[in-house]
């Protein structure tokens, strides 16, 4: 009788759980709230229980200070962050500041890496460098295949501008280097990529907008380096300069140089032409270029041109001072105590729609300012919301349209400034939410050089999910942190002091990069809720049923209940080597064809693992992170079942099996058959 | 007796060979190493990082640290993990003076073995460290050197006078903001030059790019190590010290008479 009672419960549980997860599609897309509603009156007519509805107003912000334990030592100024995602897998996250090589050696620099969705981070240095550090540095993946790409301007080398590429930025291997401008002065290089497919052959479209000190005496300086196959060639693997400024400029063009790219083709950049008048108060036009085959054409980047005179490049707003470089005097012109440079620029194409575009541009006694066009920038919007006293604009639109605008606002009096590093978002531009990431404060530490913070930062969409990267003081204060926020360095939040390696001594606070995510809700929040229904309850020991009585399906299985039942979990104790160790999960008897499988974390982000296929089926491998490992029941992650196509509706029983390693699985099979040989 | 006799010689000429042995991967690998440390090969073909690839790979105990930043000594009697040169060769168990660069950092760390040299009991870390810290000095010392041999002009003397630079052309956020400073010279150590002040450029502006280059004051005394500078493709004018290490303390002025001669 309880066998029937347990069936009952477990088809219940992932019929609901299919339906929750077909219904409203929260991992792949964010849905506005209307269509959250909608769900919530189905649920309603069904019978459903109404408590999800306050689930679905749920969604999860992690803030992460990004340096290592094995770093709790550095009080480097870590300023001016920038972020890439893996979009072709979203748990490998790059991340990159002015930070110093930790060894010492001044002949590499270090980038961030993270392989679990940015819970935890490690430092691996991997790009050239002549001081132990870089100047500024962009980095992007490809939309597919996993290439990096990363501008810099070499440190210790000033103006000196480098493109490279990684296909393996977590592996051991320096970045390779694709374009080396060492006797030419180019300026903050800045990278977008994307990926399309020619022909079946899948390609790489990488776009390095810059500033090229060194062109001619009109002033035309705003530039692009791009490259239509950055993925397999060799240097320069396609890489050439064009200059995209068509007008004549006071002096030149200003610092930044920013694109976006939409997936069809279209290609959008902006900057600042410097119009007239001199510094600190040069009056600039913003002007936006646009391409509708990546640039592909004998003239690209002219397809806009400006209804005035007929020019290409739409110039959205006219003659406006932008306070930036140095006065008479020779005094730098300050936001708090970060410098100005005209770098405040941002530009993001609607992933859904390539006509549509929004801008960011800072002016006047630093406003920021956001605009929208919905005819492929032909017309703009007047402003849609006006920040004062702010810095660092960065925007970025979901795949549902939902538009991220992430800025930091000097806020307070003299001398007790505070950079608040604000995210707000909206959906139709008019309104916007508003979230504080952080509040710290502005002279603690004192700025050791410029940028204090950063002549930029970055704001990334992934489907829903908005994942993004500031530069603030590492106090660690709680109140610092409305979000809340993990640091990984020795840190005592009740005394408010960082601690040193071992625990032993106080740090002095310095600025720092934090990594930060927006998830909306998904599947494993419901099971978070409710874990008893989300139990696949075969009691059976070694096999696992998805029982499908709807399409598609969606079945939810925590790993750590899978402990109890079908798995003996050994940890730590286990008599291997690794803590957490590795861990093997056999699912034999599966069609692949018929299954997309995950593992997810606790927090609905696809965990670190490799799915290898066997003559049997396939096998999951993970090592957990240390932060979700428990002993003996693996850790907070679910193992998700996702149909592909059409499926009969059936049970499916998969066989099951665990094993524990100190090894990777490839390395795994090579040692036990080593011992069985 | 026979068979007494090949061990014994075996160690004797092991013990004999041992500190030359030493002496030569010092010298070879020491100058390059950004860590150097005893450690104990755990276990080949694994890490305590987050790699996917071992096969470079293994774990090792970090039994003493001898050289290197700070970071990795609160990795000592802990295992860290290490990317070999030659992963075939190495044995679990066996002890080795390791000289690797860093790589990896996170709550482990991972470094990468550029030189390695089996280690015994019999061998006096005291004198390894010595040996170590000589070198460092010889490398040090040849880094002046070669220092010393790109200046066109080293001289010691007082900062008297310092003006800003009108009239720069292209602007970046990593603009130089020139500044000219007048130097009182107390002597000539390097080159041909009879006056009795020198002009010079420096960079005051406290960029990334530029923050560590050295920014005199009225009344700096010191060493500074001259050179021709080329920026945004023209050759300046004046002189200049860029690097960090283009000035020295004045009590630097024996140590770089005599590297001079070398």
């Amino acid at each position: 009788m309880k066998k029937y009672i347990w069936s009952f419960l477990g088809l219940a549980a992932v019929a609901l759980v299919a339906f929750l997860a077909s219904s409203i599609d929260l991992q792949k897309d964010e849905k506005p709230v209307v269509d959250i509603e909608k769900t919530v009156r189905v649920l309603k007519e069904a019978g459903r229980p109404l408590v999800y509805h306050k689930l679905f107003g749920v969604e999860r912000v992690t803030v992460v200070n990004m340096i290592p334990n094995a770093q709790s030592d550095e009080t480097g100024q870590d300023s001016e962050p920038n972020l890439a995602v893996d979009p072709s897998d979203t748990s490998r996250i790059v991340g990159s500041a002015f930070t110093e090589n930790p060894s010492g050696n001044l002949t590499s620099a270090p980038i961030f890496i993270s392989t679990d969705a940015g819970t935890t981070w490690a430092m691996n240095n991997l790009l050239p460098s002549g001081n132990g550090m870089t100047g500024d540095i962009s980095l992007d993946f490809a939309r597919e295949d996993h290439t990096l790409y990363t501008g810099i301007l070499r440190g210790g080398s000033y103006l000196r501008m480098m493109i490279l590429r990684s296909g393996d930025p977590f592996g051991s291997t320096m970045m390779t280097t694709l374009r080396d401008y060492s006797s030419e002065d180019r300026d903050q290089p800045y990278m977008t990529a994307t990926t399309t497919e020619v022909s079946g052959v899948n390609n790489d479209r990488v776009y390095a907008g810059f500033n090229d000190l060194d062109n001619g005496g009109n002033g035309r300086t705003a530039s692009v380096e791009y490259s239509l196959d950055a993925r397999t060639a060799a240097a320069p693997a396609g890489f050439s300069p064009t200059v995209v400024e068509t007008r004549n400029a006071y002096n030149q063009d200003m610092p930044a140089v920013r694109w976006t790219v939409h997936g069809s083709g279209v290609v959008y950049g902006i900057f600042y032409r410097w119009v007239s008048d001199s510094t600190p108060n040069p009056k600039c036009d913003v002007i936006v270029v646009r391409d509708d085959n990546f640039g592909s054409g004998t003239n690209p980047f002219t397809a806009l041109t400006d209804p005035g005179d007929s020019i290409a490049g739409r110039i959205v707003v006219s003659g406006r001072i932008v306070p930036a470089f140095y006065d008479a005097s020779g005094n730098m012109t300050m936001l708090g105590h970060n410098r100005l440079v005209a770098s405040n620029l941002s530009i993001a194409v609607n992933p859904k729609d390539s006509a549509v575009v929004y801008i960011a541009w800072a002016d006047s006694d630093y406003t920021l300012h956001v605009r929208r066009s919905t005819d492929s920038g032909a017309n703009w919007s007047s402003d849609l919301i006006k920040i004062k006293n702010a810095t660092n604009p960065a925007l970025a639109i979901t795949t549902s349209g939902r538009v991220g605008y992430l800025y930091q606002q000097l806020t307070g009096s003299d001398p007790n400034y505070r950079w608040e590093t604000h995210l707000r978002r909206s959906n139709d531009g008019k309104t916007w939410s508003d979230m504080i990431l952080a509040d710290t404060p502005d002279n603690d530490p004192a700025p050791a050089w410029q940028p204090y913070i950063g002549d930029y930062c970055d704001l990334i969409a992934v489907g829903g999910t908005f994942y993004g990267i500031f530069s603030a003081s590492n106090i660690p204060d709680s109140a610092n942190f409305p979000q809340g926020v993990t640091y990984q360095r020795n840190a005592d939040f009740t005394t408010k002091k960082l601690r040193n390696g071992d625990n032993t001594a106080d740090v002095d606070a310095s600025i720092d990069p934090f990594f930060f995510k927006i998830t909306p809700p998904s599947v494993i929040d419901y099971c978070d809720l409710y874990p008893n229904r989300c139990q696949l309850v075969e009691l059976e020991r070694g096999r696992l049923i998805l029982e499908v009585q709807d399409l598609p399906f969606v079945g939810v299985d925590p790993v750590s209940k899978n402990c109890l039942v079908k798995w003996d979990c050994p940890g730590c104790g286990g008599g291997g080597f690794l803590c957490p160790p590795y861990y093997h999960i056999y699912l034999e008897d599966i069609n692949p064809a018929d299954w997309e499988i995950q593992l997810l974390t606790k927090f609905g982000d696809p965990a670190n693992y490799r799915l290898t296929p066997i003559k049997t089926g396939l096998v999951l491998s993970f090592r957990p992170s240390s932060k979700l490992y428990r002993e003996k029941e693996i850790g907070d992650y679910y193992l998700a079942f996702e149909s592909k196509g059409d499926i009969q509706k059936r049970p499916y029983v998969i066989r099951t099996k665990l094993e524990v390693s100190d090894f990777p699985f490839d390395e795994h099979l090579m040692r036990q058959k080593d011992i069985k040989e | 007796m026979k068979r007494f006799f090949l061990p014994a010689l075996i160690l004797l000429v092991s013990i004999l060979t041992a500190p030359s042995l030493c002496q030569d991967a010092i010298s070879k690998f020491a100058p390059k190493a950004e860590l150097i440390f005893i450690g104990t090969i755990l276990m080949p073909r694994a890490s305590t990082i987050d790699a996917q690839d071992v096969s470079w790979l293994a774990v090792v105990r970090m039994d003493e640290f001898l050289y290197g930043p700070k970071t990795y000594m609160n990795f000592v009697g802990k295992n860290i993990t290490v990317q070999l040169k030659e992963p075939e060769k190495a044995k679990a168990k066996s002890r080795s003076l390791f000289f690797a660069t860093g790589w990896y950092f996170s709550g482990d760390i991972g470094v990468i073995e550029i030189g390695r040299m089996p280690i015994d009991a019999a061998m006096d870390i005291k004198e390894i460290v010595a040996m170590i810290g000589r070198v460092r000095q010889e490398a040090e010392d040849d880094e002046l050197i070669l220092r010393l041999s790109q200046a066109q002009l080293v001289v010691r003397g007082r900062i008297i006078d310092i003006k800003r630079v009108p009239g720069q052309n292209k602007l970046s956020e990593h603009s130089p903001n020139w500044r000219e400073a007048e130097i009182e010279i107390g002597k000539v150590l390097k080159g041909n030059f009879s006056g009795r002040t020198i002009k010079i450029l420096f960079p005051s502006s406290n960029d990334v790019m530029w923050y560590n280059s050295p920014k005199p004051q009225m009344g700096t005394e010191g060493i500074w190590l001259l050179k021709q500078f080329t920026y945004a493709g023209k050759k300046l004018e004046l002189l200049t010290a860029i690097d960090k290490a283009d000035f020295l303390p004045k009590s630097d002025e024996e140590r770089i008479v005599r590297l001079l001669k070398k």
